[in-house]
């Protein structure tokens, strides 16, 4: 598990520099995700939406590869539109499926990369599963907007180069009792942020 | 309590012994058997119940994996994923008939949608799926019951996951009577599904109980509060251990499992053990009795055994052998017993020999004839055989002993004991019952042949004994009596056999056979002792005189004194009854002392008549040894002035015999005196002549048994002859008694014998007879003397014709 989180690192450490040569109109939003018993809670998705965020098209690709009989990352959140890929890097072969109504696919059985990324398109969860091996399980959260994260060991998501103005700020966490309700919270980001702090109900019974 | 035998103890003591183990075992048995059996179907129970939740757990199972197997399908995932109800349903239906469940139920989370498979409707099954849900664990698969319908089923669920739970399996089986038998034959448990409806009623849904017994079951649910169930119910008169286990309840329904033992089957079996085992008992008790019987035999028959041969030796019969192989206690035992028999036989053996035994002899003595005496007469008495106790007695034994020696009058003895021996048939017992009385106990012999044994006797008794070189002549009295006609027991045989013995004694006589007068006899003996005595003093007895003719001469010359008893009451008595009387008592002392002086009184008196007359007395064995007879007669001759030719002796040859020695010295003095002695019946002892010779007497005569038969038998003449010429060649004169005719006298006269005493002259006669005698006497001698011219003419004619 600390392996899997500690591949994109880089990533977001580069893309924190990038964002701060924009420093005048950006602004970070740092959230931090606790359970109802006060314990910090990993792998939430935290993002943000207005009126003119669901307009900003995705480019980015994304990537959710099958190593050692599990998806990594198990939680993944992406914006609408987004490619994912499913680079298969066990020597057993994977059949990976969804039924969620966010978006229903099958990739069956392949090994290595699939020819094609799937595209979602549709704002939603999507449960992956592997047909074959039924412990594979993995969570995309899909939203309409390009501002979001997830949080890191500690239960806080930083979310940068947020122009400031009024968000609706939502939490979702894949173990929710409301299921596929997400928590949400109006906020307006300014040049500097006080973190927020978001508590989740969380179903513990549901932790993966 | 006491045991007559030593075998009935030993059985009875050994069965109580094995019946007491037995029963001692078979109580507890018995005791135990009810508990155990509680026991053992408790267990059963227990293990049952394993079983039965086994089996509802395997079947769980096995429901829960063909679940998973369709909760697994992608098909079928896909199909809820696009949420087609039909093909959900005919998938259902499908798997619902490929498992043979009775309930399949799909519960979808995404939109809360229920497909039902079999006869329910989605409300009916709603709740018990959302319990099942409720409940669900993925780690322990619980095993679940529901009722549907008012039935009872085993329910699983298994949650379909795409990959998370998107929706319910429920699948269902119903609780039947199929379900109850398969877990009957797995378990051997009875089992009942009792159910508790909503009013509270109880109905059973499935059981291998009879309908009769599943009423009885049900009735006890609705009856007893479920916290008083006991572990023991009684189904129809069968007890059964009882345990229930509470499969579901909720507050509507209430669903039992009643799983049964029966107790009562169980104790059957046991019944069947105990049965066995009392025959086996029994039989053992037989086995046993039989295995005793025969040990107490083989302890106990050689000790009844032994208890015989101890009774036989009680009774003095040594002759029983024990004989035994056995080298146990008992053989010792045995063995033991037979030396102790041995022991005891020589020691009685040797005890006999001293009480039963006459050392002298080498004879039996007294006490062991009378013993032999008392065996034989009951023998006899049994072969109803006659038998004889011949006694006799030694003549003069005390004065033999005397003259022989103590020494060699043993030495005599038991050549007596020889010569009887010698004589009797071998098994005739031969005892010494006195000092010189002797016995013989003849079997089988009558009266008569008794008294041929005792002739046989009496003449083996004529030889003489050889005893150191010496002849010895020993006579004896013999008595006899005879079983049974003489006495019955040992002690009157022996005591009339003596009695006659003494009688034989006494008269002299050779052989006496009992008769019962004898008795009366020697009591008159008594009387006649003190008669004879009173006689002697009371001038009963009264001298007689029989002649002595001088056969040359014919003139009397002397006479004989014969004594006769005239008894106040009895009258004449002859002296054959009373003289041996009187020689045994020594009364005959008295006698011949008033005889000596009778004698003397009418020689006086017939002296003044003109009658010189010597008459001769008796003079008896005890007179001979008696030192001072020859003084009394001095005494005697003074008394009555008489010369020494008053009177003249007469003595018998057996007299002098009896103490040869001082019967000389006592004659050689009368003699002396001037007395004449005569020898009586010479010839009928067994004198020498040498003896004879040596002794002081003057004259011989000849008895009367040679004598009177002298003109008939020539053997009886030549002896007179002889006698008579002996006599005279020892210068002796010769009388012969039993001149009972002239033809006698003729023959006497004519061999020279010189006097002659009898009938033909004279018999006894009282002394005022004598005188009318000797006148009819000279009339006698004229005419024999006329006769003898006769006599003597015819003989010159013979000699004429001779001539």
């Amino acid at each position: 598990m600390m392996k899997l989180f500690k591949n994109p690192t880089p990533l977001f450490i580069s893309l924190g520099l990038l964002l701060a040569s924009q420093f005048v109109v950006a602004a970070e939003v740092t959230v931090e995700v606790r359970d109802s018993k006060g314990n910090k809670l990993v792998d939430a998705i935290v993002y943000i939406e207005n009126s003119k965020t669901a307009s900003q098209a995705a480019s980015k690709e994304f990537q959710i590869e099958q190593r050692g009989r599990q998806f990594n990352p198990q939680v993944s959140v992406v914006q609408t539109g987004t490619n994912i890929n499913f680079p298969n890097k066990d020597k057993v072969r994977h059949h990976v499926y969804s039924f969620s109504p966010a978006k229903k696919f099958e990739l069956k059985l392949y090994s290595g990369v699939p020819a094609n990324p799937v595209m979602f398109d549709k704002a939603g969860t999507v449960v992956l599963g592997c047909n074959i091996h039924d412990t594979m399980l993995a969570f995309i959260h899909i939203v309409d907007t390009p501002y979001h994260a997830k949080t890191d060991g500690n239960g806080v998501a930083k979310i940068s180069n947020v122009p400031e103005e009024g968000y609706q700020l939502k939490v979702w966490h894949y173990a929710l009792k409301t299921e596929n309700k997400p928590a949400e919270q109006a906020i307006t980001v300014k040049a500097t942020n006080a973190p927020v702090v978001i508590q989740l109900d969380i179903n513990d019974a549901k932790l993966i | 309590m006491k045991f007559k035998s030593l075998k009935q103890q030993i059985v009875i003591i050994f069965l109580t012994l094995v019946l007491a183990i037995q029963l001692v075992g078979l109580i507890p048995i018995d005791r135990s058997v009810d508990k155990n059996v509680r026991n053992l179907v408790a267990k059963e129970l227990e293990v049952g119940e394993k079983v039965f939740l086994n089996l509802l757990e395997s079947n769980n199972e096995n429901i829960i994996n063909g679940a998973k197997v369709l909760a697994a399908d992608y098909g079928f995932r896909e199909a809820i994923a696009s949420n087609d109800q039909e093909t959900i349903l005919s998938a259902l239906n499908n798997f619902q008939s490929r498992i043979h469940a009775d309930i399949a139920i799909f519960h979808g989370l995404e939109n809360e949608i229920t497909t039902v498979s079999g006869d329910l409707t989605e409300q009916e099954a709603l709740p018990a799926v959302q319990h099942l849900i409720d409940n669900y664990s993925a780690s322990t698969q619980k095993i679940q019951f529901d009722i549907f319908n008012g039935m009872p089923y085993q329910l699983v669920a298994v949650p379909i996951k795409a990959p998370i739970i998107i929706g319910w399996m429920v699948v269902g089986f119903e609780i039947d009577d199929v379900l109850a038998l398969k877990i009957n034959q797995l378990s051997n448990l009875q089992v009942t599904f009792v159910q508790q409806t909503k009013d509270k009623s109880w109905i059973s849904n499935a059981s291998t109980l009879s309908a009769e017994e599943q009423r009885i079951v049900k009735n006890y649910f609705s009856q007893v509060k479920s916290d008083a169930i006991a572990n023991e119910m009684d189904v129809g008169g069968e007890l059964y251990e009882t345990k229930y286990l509470i499969l579901h309840d909720n507050k509507d329904n209430k669903l039992l499992a009643v799983l049964q033992r029966s107790v009562t089957a169980e104790i059957a079996q046991f019944q069947a053990m105990k049965y066995s085992l009392f025959i086996l008992t029994i039989l053992g008790l037989g086995v046993f009795s039989i295995a005793i019987i025969y040990v107490s035999n083989y302890i106990v028959a050689p000790i009844t055994k032994l208890t015989e041969y101890a009774k036989q030796l009680e009774f003095g019969n040594y002759e029983a052998e024990i004989e035994t192989d056995r080298i146990d206690e008992i053989g010792e035992l045995s063995k033991s017993f037979s030396a102790m028999r041995e022991a005891i036989a020589t020691r009685e053996e040797r005890v006999k020999r001293l009480a039963f035994g006459d050392e002298t002899t080498g004879l039996p003595n007294r006490a062991a004839f009378i013993q032999q005496l008392g065996d034989r007469i009951r023998v006899h008495r049994n072969r109803n055989q006659p038998l004889s106790v011949l006694v006799l007695n030694l003549d003069r034994f005390k004065q033999i002993n005397k003259i022989l020696g103590r020494d060699l009058g043993d030495v005599l003895l038991y050549e007596v004991a020889k010569k009887i021996k010698a004589v009797v048939r071998g098994d005739d017992l031969v005892a010494r019952l006195g000092a010189d009385e002797y016995g013989v106990l003849l079997s089988n012999l009558t009266e008569e042949q008794s008294l041929i044994v005792a002739d046989k006797l009496k003449k083996a008794f004529e030889v003489p004994l050889e005893v150191a070189q010496q002849k010895i002549d020993v006579s004896a009295g013999f008595g006899i009596a005879n079983y049974p006609q003489h006495g019955e027991s040992d002690e009157a045989l022996l005591h009339n056999a003596e009695t006659a013995l003494n009688v034989s004694k006494l008269r002299n006589s050779d052989i006496v056979v009992y008769h019962p007068q004898l008795d009366s006899g020697a009591q008159e003996n008594l009387t006649m002792a003190t008669d004879l005595k009173s006689a002697i003093q009371g001038h009963q007895l009264a001298l007689y005189l029989q002649p002595k003719i001088n056969m040359q001469t014919k003139q009397g010359y002397a006479a004989e004194a014969l004594v006769r008893w005239i008894h106040p009451e009895k009258g004449f008595i002859f002296p054959d009854q009373f003289i041996p009387f009187a020689e045994q008592t020594g009364l005959i002392q008295g006698i011949t002392l008033w005889m000596l002086e009778e004698a003397c009184r009418v020689h006086a008196a017939l002296k003044k008549e003109g009658i010189a007359l010597t008459i001769a007395v008796n003079i008896s064995t005890r007179d001979l040894i008696s030192s001072d007879l020859p003084e009394k007669i001095e005494q005697i001759f003074k008394l009555h002035d008489v010369t020494v030719d008053a009177i003249s002796l007469e003595i018998t040859e057996s007299s002098i015999m009896d103490d040869p020695v001082r019967a000389e010295a006592t004659l050689q003095r009368l003699s002396q005196m001037g007395l004449k002695i005569a020898i009586d019946d010479f010839g009928t002892g067994y004198s020498s002549l040498g003896y004879l010779k040596r002794l002081p007497v003057q004259e011989l005569k000849i008895d009367k048994s040679f004598v009177m038969n002298m003109a008939t038998n020539e053997n009886d003449a030549i002896i007179v002859r002889s006698t008579v010429d002996l006599g005279h060649n020892l210068n002796l004169k010769v009388v012969a008694e039993g001149v009972e005719n002239l033809e006698v006298w003729d023959l006497l006269a004519k061999i020279g014998c010189d006097y002659g005493q009898g009938y033909f002259m004279g018999k006894p006669m009282p002394e005022k007879d004598f005188k009318s005698w000797l006148v009819r006497w000279e009339e006698q001698i004229k005419s024999m003397n006329a006769d003898k011219a006769d006599t003597t003419k015819k003989k010159a004619t013979v000699h004429k014709i001779k001539g």
